[in-house]
């Protein structure tokens, strides 16, 4: 049977095993190499929560996903709460582009924040889901007035009546902005609120694997400080945190997964070589 | 119904689900096309109870009805004017409503093109002069003084070719032109290469996180009451 004959259902049974066999079996794999923008990513969590001026302010966690990027976003954002809460930083999550990240977000974030000791509404609050058509607006009402633009949490709770904003009015309360997406929604804000307090915040950004990409330019222009990228990120994080959890689990897959597509592609290249010195051979 | 029971429907419905998605790989089939609808049939209700709940009722309906906000009813006939285009008579109105709209969303991209363009373009004119880009942030990204000069010299040679391969104002003739033209066109090449490996990661990604689901949550851990 020539290769480029070969039945495509043949090649999803091959995935599907060499996904499987790590999740079943410990694949022995080498520790990944920490890029760049995780060490920043790392670092800026490290260096905010050391910082007087910044250790005490908010964290927005504005997490737009939902259940079609879990395995990536979801990774990132168990990863970087943990390092959140392990450093008694406060915390609101936020959701703008996709409502199920009010419910992801929400979800996590009460399940870590409950290991650590953190009381809804004194430590943590979830503002819920905005619409993205106004988000724009939005963001500029929040950066003079947090309670105002925001209104109630996800509880139907008045935000100016949560103590744990009591002290967070405006974008200078900011002391970092971590997004998580599957989508390009970090640039709302940089756009509209990194740079609208007396003092830029500092950006972090966890995309889906697509999305990365585009935004290495602006790791490079100051705008994002660090990046996860994809489940590859979450897995880099995790090792520096060295706490392992899904992405560490998923690591030997995506890896075998991906050997697999090389493999794959360079034996349709030989079936495609093949075929054309057949087709020359047939006409000569 | 305890809560094991119910953690235990889910989990079943999850991997009907997930088999039933999946079931077009092998081929078209009404089981997959049923759970198609299902699942945008969930997506649609999910986003209409979200934008009840979290916008619409504390935002608006509470403030006007509980707290006697009596002026927030105008939001009504200002959200029933973008209807008025389906009138031939009263569609002046619905070009007041676009009208307004448009004028912010004008001002806003302005604002947003600003923050989001000028340091890109700020970096990258200052490239050939400055060691390391300008951040003030901490734990900003950084390079070592090798690897940044010499990735600046690539980002320089990159972004002359890459403009010349767009520059269309005159025909590109001669040796010279054409050849860095052609470097442009390989070079952007090798860009979306980058961008179609990193999303064969994230189906990658997406493929393993299910079947982590259909190993660990359905089969480990509910069928053999493994951790």
């Amino acid at each position: 049977m020539r290769i480029p004959q070969l039945d495509r259902r043949v090649l999803y049974m091959m995935l599907a095993v060499v996904v499987a066999i790590p999740l079943l079996v410990s694949v022995p794999l080498p520790p990944p190499a920490i890029t760049p923008p995780t060490r920043s990513f790392y670092e800026t969590i490290e260096e905010v929560s050391a910082d007087a001026k910044t250790k005490d302010k908010l964290v927005i966690v504005s997490c737009n996903f939902g259940s079609g990027t879990l395995a990536e976003n979801l990774s990132q954002l168990e990863a970087t709460l943990n390092h959140i809460v392990s450093k008694r930083m406060k915390f609101a999550i936020f959701a703008f582009n996709d409502p199920q990240g009010r419910d992801l977000g929400g979800s996590t974030a009460q399940r870590i924040a409950d290991k650590a000791g953190y009381k809804y509404g004194e430590d943590w609050v979830n503002w819920g889901f905005r619409p993205p058509q106004g988000i724009q607006s939005l963001m500029k009402a929040m950066v003079n007035d947090l309670h105002g633009a925001i209104g109630t949490d996800v509880k139907g709770t008045k935000v100016s009546t949560i103590p744990v904003m009591a002290n967070y009015k405006k974008a200078d309360d900011v002391g970092l902005i971590i997004e998580f997406a599957a989508a390009a929604t970090h640039v709302y804000w940089i756009q509209f609120f990194q740079r609208a307090g007396s003092s830029p915040i500092a950006t972090l950004f966890c995309p889906t694997s697509v999305m990365a990409t585009e935004a290495y330019p602006m790791l490079e222009t100051g705008q994002l400080q660090g990046m996860l990228v994809g489940l590859k990120g979450a897995n880099e994080y995790e090792t520096v945190m060295q706490r392992p959890g899904f992405a560490t689990r998923a690591s030997a897959s995506l890896s075998y997964s991906h050997l697999l597509i090389i493999f794959l592609i360079v034996l349709g290249n030989i079936g495609m070589i093949q075929d054309r010195k057949r087709q020359q051979g047939a006409t000569k | 119904m305890k809560e094991e029971t119910v953690k235990l429907i889910v989990i079943l419905l999850g991997v009907a689900s997930t088999l039933g998605i999946y079931s077009i790989l092998y081929k078209e089939n009404k089981v997959f096309r049923f759970f198609e609808h299902l699942y945008l049939g969930l997506a649609a209700g999910y986003s209409i109870s979200a934008a009840w709940n979290d916008i619409l009722r504390p935002q608006w309906w509470t403030l006007m009805m509980v707290e006697g906000r009596w002026w927030m009813l105008f939001a009504i006939p200002a959200a029933l004017m973008f209807y008025m285009i389906y009138s031939k008579q009263n569609s002046w109105m619905s070009r007041l409503i676009f009208g307004l709209f448009l004028g912010a969303t004008a001002g806003q991209t302005f604002q947003a093109f600003a923050a989001d363009y000028f340091p890109k373009i700020r970096t990258a004119a200052s490239k050939a002069v400055m060691d390391l880009p300008e951040v003030s942030q901490p734990g900003a990204y950084g390079l070592t003084p090798f690897s940044s000069a010499l990735n600046n010299i690539l980002f320089m040679v990159i972004l002359a070719s890459v403009m010349t391969y767009f520059f269309f104002s005159f025909e590109q003739k001669g040796k010279v032109i054409p050849t860095v033209s052609k470097f442009g066109r390989y070079t952007l090449m090798v860009a979306f290469g980058a961008l179609f490996g990193s999303t064969i990661m994230a189906r990658m990604s997406l493929l393993i996180g299910r079947m982590y689901f259909l190993i660990h949550d359905f089969v480990q851990v509910q069928l053999l009451h493994m951790q």
